[in-house]
């Protein structure tokens, strides 16, 4: 029991850059592949990655739910309105485009491999980690400091927008109403919003300067991401990989 | 020429990607018939500049990708551009009154659509999952191709936003603190 779980979070385990460059080489694959086979075999080739990561329910979930409403519109937009149809096929009542169906199936297998790509990357990436790991492999720690600043802020202002609302709402301020009414409690909304945002940022652009911040390259962690060297490699060779399947592919097409 | 990145802008690069995405909501809550998904973004343009708006279009777009949804890190490109050409015309002096300030959202929205045109077409086959593909549908149907279609509702959609996103940007910056505008000018706290 305990080993089936081990080796299930093994995949997860991984440093985080290697995943986000895997599944990046992965949507390319999907999107440059000359045939239909390509995006196919990496749907498949996710699954099984989210089977070893143990996300394989949640990122089946989020892909369908995302995917379902696209592919929908995708196929019946270009099987009902094609402008390049020209081999109608008669469903009942309705009249479908071959070709407009085809082109649907074609740019949709590829879109939804991209797109589960993105779910997978979303589940089994966690922004900090993601970071720390990009920085360790050489990011600026500017970018770093940007995201885990950005995800922290997202809750307080969201805290801050429903306080000021409530505030504004108490001096007569009105969400109801026609267009330009609506669009006129706007002003009163951002206006106090973008100012408190502003001053606060005062404060902690004092407290990185305090703290040297900017006067080093590079920063050393008192935990740091595992980066093992064969999966640095492994990042190195990726590329290559992906190239020569893709010339493979068109070679053989 | 890019601006320094200096600590000053460091800290407020986040405040305006948070902005962006909280702005994003704000709008669906009020049911207005705008995005207003860039006033962070044109916010730090005015302020840093072109490359600094460029920056903060992109990170907003990858980090909502990894957060929310992997179809808004596929318009990262449209948002920098967005950034880009808003920090240019702050630069030669389209945020000066209320019309240049129009004239800049229409250059901008302009912009973004062309950036986001192909990758609408190509990548998503025109459509969006939105009530915008109604009217797709029914400019496909009266024989437009969908370059056309998709051109229409993208400019009819990003025009409005853009020069309302603006508009409000500028009247913000215009209307901020005395202490806050000299601080955000020098660069120092």
């Amino acid at each position: 029991m305990r080993s089936n779980a081990l080796r299930l979070r093994w995949l997860s385990q991984r440093n985080p850059c290697t995943q986000l460059w895997t599944l990046i080489n992965l949507s390319l694959i999907a999107c440059l592949g000359p045939t239909l086979h390509y995006p196919v075999a990496v749907l498949l080739l996710l699954g099984l990655l989210g089977l070893g990561s143990g996300l394989f329910a949640p990122w089946l979930k989020r892909s369908v739910t995302l995917l379902a409403p696209l592919l929908v519109i995708l196929l019946l937009l270009h099987g009902l309105f094609s402008p390049e149809g020209r081999t109608p096929i008669a469903l009942g009542p309705v009249m479908l485009w071959q070709e407009g169906l085809d082109h649907a199936l074609a740019l949709g297998s590829r879109l939804s491999a991209a797109i589960a790509a993105g779910v997978l990357l979303g589940l089994c990436l966690s922004p900090h980690t993601l970071m720390k790991a990009l920085e360790q492999r050489g990011a600026p720690a500017s970018l770093g400091y940007i995201c885990a600043t950005t995800l922290e802020l997202l809750p307080a202002l969201g805290r801050r927008i429903k306080m000021i609302q409530e505030a504004q709402q108490a001096r007569g301020m009105s969400l109801e109403g026609n267009l330009w009414q609506r669009l006129k409690a706007l002003f009163p909304l951002l206006r106090p919003l973008v100012i408190a945002s502003l001053l606060e940022s005062e404060e902690r652009a004092l407290a990185l300067e305090a703290r040297g911040f900017r006067s080093h390259k590079q920063r050393s962690f008192l935990y740091p991401v595992t980066d093992p060297t064969w999966e640095r490699r492994f990042s190195r060779l990726l590329p290559l990989l992906t190239l020569v399947v893709l010339i493979l592919g068109y070679h053989h097409a | 020429m890019p601006t320094k990145l200096n600590t000053r802008l460091l800290t407020l690069i986040p405040v305006a990607i948070a902005l962006n995405m909280a702005c994003g909501q704000i709008a669906s809550i009020l049911k207005l018939p705008i995005f207003l998904d860039s006033i962070g973004t044109l916010l730090m343009a005015v302020i840093g500049g072109p490359w600094i708006g460029l920056l903060t279009g992109v990170l907003t777009n990858l980090i909502w990708g990894i957060i929310s949804s992997p179809v808004a890190a596929a318009f990262a490109p449209v948002a920098g551009v967005v950034g880009l050409i808003a920090g240019l015309c702050a630069r030669y002096g389209l945020f000066k009154n209320a019309w240049k300030v129009v004239l800049a959202g229409a250059l901008i929205g302009l912009g973004a659509s062309v950036v986001a045109i192909p990758i609408r077409v190509y990548m998503f086959g025109g459509v969006t999952g939105s009530g915008a593909d109604f009217i797709t549908a029914y400019l496909l149907a009266t024989g437009q191709d969908l370059v056309g279609s998709v051109m229409l509702t993208v400019l009819g959609s990003n025009l409005p936003d853009k020069i309302v996103t603006a508009l409000i940007a500028w009247g913000i910056v215009k209307n901020l603190p005395k202490r806050l505008q000299h601080s955000l000018a020098s660069g120092t706290c």
